[in-house]
């Protein structure tokens, strides 16, 4: 019998105690690399070894345990070393230039990264376009030029040197680190809106990365021009120097507001995403030139009145996109179960028929299904809204209002900036995000006072809608080139300060602002309207300065579209020949206005029980 | 002994020949292996695109690809960042504003000159050229 | 596997023992390596592939185990004055054992591709181009020309001195393949210790610091602080042609040859310590 090795025996016990270290050591490495290389796309990744914080992970879809770091932010998973690990690092995932490698990477939301491109908040055509025609520069305010080509561009012209240093910020395409102070803090490419960062959160603490993107995040751009941010949520942009106001509140950047009637969509706590689609807001593929036409949702999507072609059951319904949507949503519709639609067909998946929710999850007040038959479920939060359908009452049903949209009526009120003069000041600087960098020359933008209030009527090609004064401006265009641009354009807007009640009949029948003319007084005497500004034009003494067109004009003005225009004359006259009846008749049920045209013949050709000695201007229609 | 040390010589003078044969064949090989580096491509082209030399302009130079470029009047310049004693690549040195090699302590000041050995020649210029709107630069194929 | 070897040549065996080893861990690894995006690959080895990295650290320390082995069994030849007992050819070839054997591992530590990798790529290059006349030559001979990337290396690592090694080994101890026991300790040892010891590529761009040479040539880096380039091939020749004029020396000579091969070795030490204190300093 031979004794056993002991040479062998220590042998095997020092490699049984390699091989454990090993196991362990193997363990670990399994640990650090990625927490299991089948959850993290079937890869391993080194980066938790370092950024082991459990604050570090967005978490949700996106945490670091199921898909790891590189999937978002690249660089090097393998590395050992910070230097290699962070070689090609991505700091601003979804940053539109290299999108494509990260949330757009296949398998992940190459769909979405792809129309993002084309959509408005990564070109700015509109935007581009209309500030190009209105500095002069073009010949309409439609044009296919981009943020992308325009910041890149040698040479601006004036105009496209405005639009790099004071809106190109806005731009999806401009990284964080290409801003100056108005608007620090907001992400690039996707993260704008999905993942922005807040000065609040601890410096390594990952922000959430989801589908839920609250107002705030919309904001930074939309407080702006138009101001519809702030107008959804009750807010008037003042100026500094303005009178104090009751309510006055200091905007997230400084800008003094004061408080105004607030939008009834937000005061029963629906965000911005809850009725804008998808569609609205990241594209659906086509460029298209203007704001106004990439919107799909409408106030008729959710309040009726529902024409055939705005209903219809799920089963028709194509659009791949909502259908993910739902499935992210771990939701599903059923084939026969109606789908409400905006424009182009894009559902409003949001939308239910109160019926289809179980009787637990109905809103109370819209629980019986009669009073609201409808359901909107909000995208943050997953409240239920009831949804009231349009009535079919004379209010809404009137032979004169068929062109109104919603919001001519509907919108309390709109902001207004009429006094806007901007100067090239050559000796300035002031950043340029084209350069990513302060640069010499600025632009100066100043006015007298900002306004709110009523809005003013316009046509936008067969519908009646709000508009505001949107370039109503002079503009130097810079000593070197000796330009001077004087402009006369309101823009049709949807202010979004929707109401339940409406503006009164006489806030558009007897008012200067909402026929375009401006602030002054309108004389409604039996010799015929006249109207007399309140501050008049210097180069037209009978125009105000703030109007938009004059009283029965020979053409309408135009608007910073080529479909919006002011009222022509005809429709001045329509609207006002109404403004004598209303102090009697001011109900729109009214029996003077089932057939108004035949109601004032009566009336002139003395065939009527009415005491009023009407003037004679309002039979000329 | 006597007979084993004549063993050893006798061995070592009749495997002589063979050593100088097989160093011959060493020579010719290394020599033929000594020409390649001619056949193969010797230069390599660096470009330098605007926003590089833009940042150049503002930090006072900066590294690219193994080169150090910085401006001098309204012409890029470069030197190799490659030591010129053994072929390590020097590194920015905080502490003096020049240049350190990592691998045995060479020190150069920031126009590429020898402060501390063993490094005895100054790191090397690389000629700069402009091509249409793009500046270039060519460095050695070994340039590190 | 043949006969067992004689007691005396236990450590000769065992290095064949360890080449075998370093051979097979080396086939293993193949797969997983691209010597044209090298760093990345020794990455994925220690990150992505799972067990990969112990089959590295095999690799890595079975080649230093065929170093040392081959070392020591050197050591007690000379010391039981065994020396005449190999023709002087094969002694002498034998003697080249110890440069391929430091080459393997030198070529080994070049392939991670990281830093201290590219710089002692850069090191080697300049070293060997310092031989006069065949120094082009043989750097391009052995490295590639310049600009060619670890490809030239790497088949050099796999094929050159796979090939040499056995070869020598082979004439050296007339048999092919290792003897069991050798194996077995061989393969025991290395995963012994490349369970425990940790074994890493460096970073791709060094930190700040100074970047280092594998550990077995960290004298030879510091000699080149004080001496010129042609020492760093001078030294380890004359190292190498004195324990080879061992089969020629008796008496004093003999003692002269190991002084001077002792005082190498001090000054290997004494170098390497100056690098690590210049190197902290």
């Amino acid at each position: 019998m031979t004794r056993f090795p002991r040479t062998l025996a220590v042998l095997i016990v020092a490699a049984a105690v390699g091989l454990g270290t090993a196991f362990v050591r193997e363990a670990r490495r399994d640990d650090a690399t990625g927490r299991g290389p089948d959850r993290a796309g079937g890869r391993t990744e080194r980066c938790l070894t370092c950024h082991d914080r459990p604050d570090e992970s967005p978490g949700g879809a996106h945490a670091a345990e199921a898909i790891g770091c590189e999937a978002c932010h690249l660089g090097n998973p393998w590395a050992f070393d910070r230097e290699r690990a962070h070689a090609g690092l991505e700091r601003e995932p979804g940053a539109l230039d290299t999108v494509g490698r990260t949330c757009g990477r296949e398998g992940c939301h190459a769909r979405e990264a792809g129309r993002v491109a084309t959509s408005l908040m990564a070109t700015g055509r509109g935007l581009i376009a209309v500030d190009r025609w209105v500095l002069g520069e073009t010949p309409g305010p439609d044009g296919t030029e981009g943020f992308a080509a325009l910041l890149a561009t040698p040479r601006p012209t004036p105009a496209q040197d405005h639009l790099r240093r004071n809106c190109a910020g806005c731009h999806l395409r401009t990284r964080g680190d290409n801003r100056d102070d108005a608007v620090r803090g907001i992400g690039s490419g996707c993260g704008s809106c999905h993942a922005t960062r807040k000065a609040a959160l601890t410096m390594r603490a990952h922000v959430p990365v989801d589908a839920k993107v609250p107002d705030d995040r919309c904001l930074g751009c939309h407080s702006r021009s138009g101001r519809i941010s702030l107008s959804y949520a009750g807010l008037a942009e003042t100026k500094p120097d303005q009178p104090a106001l009751e309510g006055n509140v200091r905007l997230f950047d400084g800008r003094p507001a004061t408080r105004a009637a607030t939008d009834v969509h937000h005061e029963k706590g629906l965000g911005c995403t809850d009725c804008h689609l998808h569609t609205d807001v990241m594209g659906d593929g086509n460029a298209h030139a203007h704001q106004e036409q990439q919107v799909a949702i409408t106030c008729e999507a959710c309040h009726g009145p529902v024409q055939e072609q705005d209903e219809r059951p799920w089963a028709t319904v194509d659009d791949p996109i909502t259908r993910d949507l739902l499935r992210m949503r771990t939701t599903e519709r059923t084939p026969l179960e109606p789908a409400r639609l905006g424009r182009r067909g894009v559902p409003v998946w949001n939308a239910r028929p109160m019926a289809a929710l179980p009787v637990e999850a109905r809103p109370a007040a819209g629980a019986d299904g009669r009073s609201a038959p409808w359901t909107l479920q909000g995208k943050t939060d997953g409240r239920e809204h009831p949804v009231r359908q349009t009535p079919a009452d004379p209010d809404h049903r009137l032979a004169g209002h068929r062109r109104l949209s919603c919001q001519s009526c509907h919108s309390a009120w709109a902001p207004s900036c009429t006094t806007c003069h901007t100067r090239y000041a050559p000796e300035g600087r002031q950043w340029d995000f084209g350069r990513g960098a302060v640069a010499g020359g600025e632009w100066v933008e100043e006015s007298e006072r900002f306004g709110w209030g009523a809005s003013a009527l316009a046509v936008q090609g067969d519908r009646i809608v709000p508009a505001i004064p949107g370039m109503v401006l002079t503009a130097d265009l810079g000593a070197s080139e000796g330009a001077h641009v004087s402009r006369r354009l309101y823009a049709a807007i949807d202010p979004h300060t929707t109401r339940k009640e409406s503006r009164s009949c006489a806030s558009c029948h007897a008012s200067s602002i909402a026929l375009g003319l401006g602030t002054g007084t309108l004389d409604l005497g039996i010799d015929g309207p006249r109207f007399v500004p309140a501050e008049p034009r210097s180069d037209q003494p009978a125009d105000a300065r703030d109007g938009w067109v004059s009283l029965f004009p020979e053409a309408p003005a135009p608007g910073t579209r080529t479909d919006v225009r002011s009222l022509d004359a005809p429709e001045q006259r329509r609207t006002l020949r109404v403004a004598p009846c209303l102090p009697c008749h001011a109900k729109s049920a009214d029996a003077i206005y089932r057939d108004f045209d035949r109601s004032v013949k009566t009336l002139l050709d003395g065939g009527s029980r009415c005491t009023f000695e009407a003037p004679r201007w309002i039979g000329v229609r | 002994m006597d007979r084993a040390s004549r063993f050893c010589r006798r061995t070592f003078l009749g495997d002589a020949w063979r050593t100088v044969a097989w160093g011959a064949a060493g020579v010719v090989t290394l020599g033929l292996a000594g020409m390649l580096r001619h056949v193969v491509g010797r230069t390599i082209d660096i470009p330098l695109p605007a926003d590089l030399l833009e940042r150049a302009g503002r930090q006072d130079g900066v590294q690219v690809d193994g080169i150090f470029v910085r401006w001098s009047g309204d012409t890029p310049t470069a030197f190799s960042l490659r030591c010129t004693h053994l072929g390590c690549r020097t590194r920015p040195d905080p502490a003096s504003g020049g240049f350190a090699c990592p691998c045995h302590g060479s020190r150069f000041d920031r126009e590429g000159a020898v402060i501390r050995g063993p490094a005895e020649a100054p790191l090397a210029r690389v000629p700069v050229r402009l091509e249409g709107a793009r500046w270039i630069a060519t460095v050695e194929a070994d340039h590190g | 596997m043949g006969e067992r070897p004689a007691d005396g040549h236990r450590f000769g065996a065992l290095s064949l023992g360890f080449l075998a080893v370093t051979v097979l861990s080396g086939v293993a690894l193949v797969p997983m390596y691209r010597p044209e995006d090298a760093l990345a690959s020794v990455e994925a080895i220690h990150g992505a592939i799972p067990g990969a990295w112990l089959i590295r650290a095999v690799h890595a320390f079975a080649a230093l185990g065929f170093l040392l082995s081959t070392v020591i069994h050197l050591a007690q030849v000379v010391v039981r004055g065994d020396v005449g007992r190999v023709p002087a050819g094969i002694w002498w070839r034998s003697t080249l054992l110890l440069p391929i054997a430091v080459a393997g591992m030198l070529t080994g530590f070049l392939l991670r591709g990281d830093a201290e990798a590219i710089a002692a790529m850069a090191v080697g290059r300049g070293v060997l181009g310092s031989v006069p006349w065949i120094g082009e030559g043989l750097a391009t001979l052995l490295l590639g020309p310049p600009g060619a990337g670890l490809g030239p290396v790497a088949l050099h690592h796999a094929g050159t001195l796979t090939v040499l090694p056995w070869l020598l080994s082979f004439e050296h101890g007339r048999r092919a393949w290792p003897d069991l026991r050798s194996l077995v300790t061989a393969l025991l040892a290395s995963i012994a210790i490349a369970g425990i010891v940790p074994v890493a590529p460096g970073p791709a761009e060094g930190a700040a610091g100074r970047l280092l040479g594998p550990w077995y040539l960290l004298g030879l880096q510091g000699m080149l602080l004080d001496l010129p380039v042609v020492t760093a091939w001078i030294v380890p020749a004359a190292a190498v042609l004195g324990v080879g004029m061992l089969a020629h020396v008796r008496g004093r000579a003999r003692t002269a040859v190991m002084a001077g091969l002792g005082g190498v070795a001090v000054a290997w030490v004494g170098w390497t310590v100056r690098l690590l204190v210049a190197g902290a300093g």
